[in-house]
């Protein structure tokens, strides 16, 4: 579950910020992580490529295709922008059905290598963790900086006042599709160590409900925050599977819970804590 | 330095300018005065660029500039402050500040500099407010922040959407003095306002706006009398 949680903490990272700092929902997220997954699996099965080949393919295949695609969709704004990348999540997900001959289809690809660092396999769920975390961490810490950055604050001018950014001359279109770009390379990251963690990969684990995962943890965690999305990937890991003691009920009882989220914290748990500490530095 | 000939422009095919015409000289401060609905916010919004023309053309020292869109603007010389300020709420004033400069050191190397000395000279209260959040700050000191975030473009031209809405009379004397000092130092100022009295104050000469259109324009002479042109401002500004 931790591995898995920071696998997501990494590629809803990607939306968190879209969603938080530049105002942008994003429901692609599913495709570049399927295309990192995808990249990963095929260099090293079908070629035998060592593992960073993978996740460099996937990474220069996902900003190229969010280039591609960001460009003329970001000029487009709120439900519309939504609506646009929702489409793109569909087509991503009929083409890694369709393109067999790449992805396996419904048989996936399989005997994807563990990954190994200086000779030392990461073959069980403890080393992964050791690994990945790590990863997840230098990310985020990445991201803070961003944040501390003259991009983070354009981010920000963008998203609270995009006519005032636009008049202090910040390139909102041109810093929107740089985010976008940014976003879908997270996911690729993300979607490469999910592959070779469960060295497995087929279309099942890149639909539309993948990229609505990525949404919830963005949301429940709270965009606007960094920790947000740990608690928020935590949250969409943890819970589905905790409540599974609950038998038949559990996805009506997970539905309860999101919508208690939303409807308790707006902004999210990541936001609530904030609140919490400050309330606490304060008293 | 600025002309706007026959320009139109409008929301969601509705046309709101019709076809305006007025220009701006170098080293001059003109007052662009209407009536609410007049117009003016939308001439504001299409001479930075938020708006596209639907006719006409803007050309600023000869060249064409209406194709150009807002942050390319800001890099010839036209610096905005926009209606209701638009600050960035998260941001304390200095990031709001340092934001505006970052991308104003790119601009003009030709043009006079404002560094954050310049703007903290001339609105000395930022000087203790600069790691405060904007949104902490009253209107007029926000309006102050706003002001000296255009600066920091190094603008040869700055435009001023309704500076003196919302705030108290001592903090407009404060802004029209602040005017005063840019227009010295040879800055050109197109000022957008309802309030007449105030406006010829910091200008020189003045259109009229109506409906869209530019209907008088007022010469120094007409202008500095024009607060005891009773048709006139009844005419068109309903006052």
């Amino acid at each position: 579950m931790l591995v898995f949680t920071a696998l997501y903490s990494i590629a809803g990272l990607g939306v968190a910020f879209l969603l938080g700092q530049c105002g942008i929902v994003s429901l692609a997220q599913s495709v570049f992580f399927g295309i990192g997954a995808y990249s990963s699996a095929y260099c090293t099965t079908h070629w035998g490529w060592i593992a960073p080949t993978g996740f460099v393919v996937g990474i220069v295949a996902s900003a190229v295709i969010a280039f591609a695609v960001g460009w003329p969709i970001l000029r487009l704004s709120g439900y519309f922008l939504a609506l646009a990348t929702l489409a793109l999540a569909m087509i991503g997900q009929v083409l890694f059905l369709e393109w067999d001959w790449l992805t396996g289809g419904t048989l996936g690809i399989g005997g994807i290598p563990k990954l190994s660092l200086f000779g030392f396999e990461l073959r069980t769920p403890q080393r992964f963790y050791y690994f990945v975390w790590p990863v997840a961490a230098l990310v985020l810490w990445l991201y803070a900086n961003l944040l501390g950055a003259r991009n983070g604050f354009a981010m920000r001018a963008m998203r609270d006042a995009p006519a005032a950014a636009a008049v202090l001359g910040v390139d909102t279109h041109v810093l929107k599709v740089k985010m976008f770009v940014a976003s879908a390379m997270l996911g690729s990251l993300g979607g490469s160590l999910f592959a070779h963690y469960v060295s497995f990969v087929s279309v099942d684990s890149f639909t539309v409900d993948r990229a609505i995962h990525f949404l919830l943890i963005a949301v429940l965690g709270g965009a606007k925050t960094i920790v947000g999305t740990v608690l928020g990937s935590a949250f969409v890991t943890v819970m589905p599977h905790w409540l599974t003691g609950f038998g038949d009920f559990h996805p009506l009882l997970f539905a309860a819970c999101l919508i208690a989220a939303v409807m308790f914290l707006p902004d999210g748990f990541g936001g609530a804590l904030q609140r919490a500490l400050r309330r606490q530095g304060q008293a | 330095m600025l002309r706007a000939e026959a320009i139109e422009a409008g929301y969601g095919g509705l046309p709101v300018l019709k076809g305006l015409t007025f220009g701006i000289e170098r080293n001059e401060a003109v007052a662009l005065i209407g009536a609410n609905g007049a117009g003016k916010s939308t001439l504001v919004r299409a001479l930075c660029g938020l708006l596209p023309l639907t006719a006409g053309r803007i050309l600023q020292d000869g060249r064409e500039i209406q194709r150009l869109p807002a942050h390319q603007r800001t890099r010839h010389g036209i610096a905005v402050v926009l209606e209701s300020r638009h600050l960035f709420g998260e941001l304390s004033v200095r990031h709001n500040l340092e934001l505006a400069a970052a991308h104003g050191e790119r601009h003009g190397a030709a043009r006079r500099k404002f560094r954050m000395d310049d703007v903290i000279g001339l609105f000395p209260f930022l000087g203790g407010r600069l790691d405060a959040s904007v949104q902490l700050l009253s209107g007029g000191e926000q309006q102050m922040v706003a002001i000296a975030r255009a600066l920091l473009l190094h603008p040869e031209l700055l435009i001023l959407d309704e500076p003196s809405t919302g705030l108290s009379p001592k903090v407009v004397r404060e802004i029209v003095g602040a005017l005063a000092t840019l227009r010295s130092a040879g800055m050109s100022i197109l000022l957008v306002e309802q309030n007449v009295a105030l406006a010829v104050e910091a200008a020189d000469r003045a259109y009229v706006m109506s409906l869209g259109l530019i209907v008088q324009e007022l010469d120094a002479a007409a202008w500095k009398g024009v607060l005891d042109d009773e048709a006139l401002l009844q005419a068109y500004l309903g006052s």
